[in-house]
């Protein structure tokens, strides 16, 4: 408390002046708030392992992942082996490693489609409003029909697998969330003085857009976007552990899965290691996306 | 509300239709080539030919989407190529495994997630609270295929208490049925109960605010009663809505838990169809299952505007 009592006088005293100085306070305040919640600092952390392992695997890995090694396979946890060797004699640890990059490429190739495209298409809707907008909402409720493992299924029956087939077939159910809530926050804000006021001074569409549509869809996005990069990561292991996902020799977490299934008696770890590792991912974009959405979303500010 | 349901109905139906189409054109636009997937990388030009015959892969698309949508509205959906057998008739046969699984899952997400709901929210902040939220989390971020596995592992690998594969028609005995289905329908069931409860935290939190249960505790109502009479209740209403997305996060689980338990229901229906190519068989069950969804959302839309006034005139 004496913390906010001391930030809200400092403000009072100073107040920023240019927008430069009002946003650096604004990413200041919210970094304050961010350091407050352990949780969001232990996911942040776990998610930038990922991040880093996606990106540069090479010095995090023990052995080339793709190297057999005849005399041990599927060998228990060792000090040569940390987790242990595949069905192959691989090296598990190594291979994990390497899978996240699969994961980390599929999730931001299929938010990349979902926002590229759902976010046009609701600021548009919302913006015309009408028959076109109930026309858009429609389409994108067509979408929202099937389970989102299931549309992918249908699109990878369409395209064949492969990692850039499933990035698209993940992404494309993703356009109907965001198309949803880009709409929703342009209703909200076409409505407002400031924006009337833009139009009555003549002010171009696509400034409009960009100037207050953009930013105030932004949060609700941030938050989405954090959600369902986990969901992605998911649906990724989901299809390559069906077959129907990314194909050997590429990396992924889900064929490790699915080819530990034969092992389960022998070898319960072959499942549980890359099983473990898409859980703990998952839940560190799903806990961190709670925190965001606390800290962006203005309705619940001040409850913390 | 007959206004209601007529306006909600035709949005289905042209949904429904759209369905159709997404389905249609995923299968048959995208650029592969489906005779060469079909019958593997470097077939026969005759063996081709003789498929595109068949599949009608000459004729103009509109002629085939016709074709098969004036069909499926009567009910034929088409034959299977390597069966013989109606579409129709191969989905109502594996209907009984998905929709008992469905069931199960179902129920067990719901006596999962109101208790757990309803105890974090009507303490919000404590640390019960947070356990349980932390719980209801891992739930949604646990892949449910892992979760059998693991399952799979524990209690039938090592206890031995379920059987790890397969499926006992109910005509051999309940028990042994209700068996074959418990560890698959706990795999779906908790990671709907996971979200499910975090929309009951929420709408109980939002209802234990309101003015009313500040009445009821100052009239000196124990605690269980205004929870139960004044929150529960309330709350209640927004979860019903809730329910309708859980059909689609079942439905969607069983297409890969009955795949790792080899239960022969639609959803591994539908991925064996995927492997082998078969097209028909593929579009018929997608556009049931995505038919199925919709009318079950339709039914908890029209009974959430029969629960809540409010909605039928917004």
């Amino acid at each position: 408390m004496a913390e906010e009592g001391s930030l809200r006088r400092e403000q009072l005293t100073k107040l920023p002046s240019s927008s430069g100085e009002r946003r650096f306070a604004r990413e200041r305040d919210f970094w304050r708030r961010f350091r407050r919640r352990r949780v969001g600092l232990v996911s942040l952390f776990v998610l930038l392992v990922v991040m880093i392992a996606a990106v540069v695997p090479g010095p995090l890995t023990t052995h080339d992942p793709n190297v057999v090694d005849a005399t041990a396979p599927r060998s228990g946890p060792t000090w040569d082996h940390w987790l242990g060797t595949d069905s192959l004699g691989r090296d598990t640890y190594s291979r994990l490693v390497e899978g996240a990059r699969t994961s980390v490429l599929v999730g931001l190739g299929s938010l990349l489609i979902g926002v590229g495209v759902g976010l046009p298409i609701g600021i548009l809707a919302g913006w015309w409003g009408g028959r076109r907008d109930e026309f858009l909402m429609r389409l994108m409720d067509s979408l929202f029909a099937f389970p989102s493992l299931l549309l992918a299924l249908l699109i990878i029956t369409g395209l064949g697998p492969g990692l850039q087939n499933v990035t698209i077939a993940i992404g494309i159910p993703f356009i109907a969330v965001f198309a949803r809530i880009s709409r929703g926050s342009t209703l909200s804000v076409k409505e407002q003085e400031y924006v009337l006021a833009a139009i009555a001074i003549g002010a171009s569409d696509r400034r409009i857009a960009a100037r207050h549509i953009l930013p105030n869809t932004l949060a609700p996005i941030i938050v989405q976007a954090s959600l369902l990069f986990g969901i992605a990561i998911i649906v990724e292991a989901a299809l390559s552990f069906l077959g129907l996902g990314t194909l050997p020799p590429d990396p992924s977490w889900g064929i490790m899965l699915s080819s530990a299934q034969r092992f389960l008696r022998d070898q319960p770890l072959l499942a549980i290691v890359p099983g473990t590792a898409i859980s703990v991912t998952v839940l560190s974009f799903n806990l961190i996306g709670d925190v965001l959405r606390d800290l962006l979303d203005p309705r619940l500010r001040g409850s913390d | 509300m007959h206004a209601f349901i007529i306006r909600r109905l035709l949005a289905s139906v042209f949904v429904l239709f759209v369905v159709t189409l997404v389905t249609f054109v995923s299968i048959n636009v995208l650029p592969g080539d489906i005779a060469s997937r079909i019958l593997g990388p470097e077939p026969s030009p005759t063996q081709v030919e003789a498929l595109r015959e068949r599949l009608q892969l000459d004729e103009p698309l509109i002629e085939r989407y016709w074709d098969w949508i004036s069909g499926a509205v009567r009910g034929d959906f088409g034959t299977s190529i390597r069966t013989q057998q109606p579409v129709g008739s191969l989905i109502l046969d594996r209907l009984e495994v998905t929709a008992e699984l469905g069931t199960l899952s179902l129920l067990l997400g719901v006596l999962i997630a109101i208790p757990t709901g309803v105890i974090a929210g009507s303490r919000p902040g404590t640390v019960l609270d947070y356990g349980l939220t932390m719980v209801a989390v891992a739930g949604v971020s646990i892949p449910n295929f892992w979760l059998a596995i693991v399952m799979i592992i524990v209690f039938s690998v090592n206890l031995g208490w379920f059987p790890a594969l397969g499926f006992t028609p109910i005509s051999d005995g309940l028990f042994p049925n209700l068996r074959s289905l418990t560890l698959p329908a706990i795999a779906i069931g908790l990671s709907s109960a996971g979200s499910l409860a975090r929309q009951v935290r929420g709408a109980m939190v939002e209802v234990m605010r309101q003015d009313y249960v500040r009445t009821a505790r100052a009239k000196g109502l124990q605690e269980r009663v205004v929870i139960v009479r004044h929150g529960l209740r309330n709350a209640m209403i927004p979860v019903v809505t809730i329910l309708g997305l859980q059909m689609t996060v079942i439905l969607g689980g069983s297409i890969i838990i009955e795949t790792v338990f080899q239960l022969p229901g639609v959803g591994k229906l539908l991925i064996d169809s995927i492997l082998i190519q078969e097209i028909v068989v593929v579009q018929g069950v997608t556009v049931l299952l995505a038919a199925a969804i919709l009318m079950l959302n339709l039914l908890v839309d029209i009974s959430y505007a029969y629960l809540d006034p409010r909605i039928r005139y917004s």
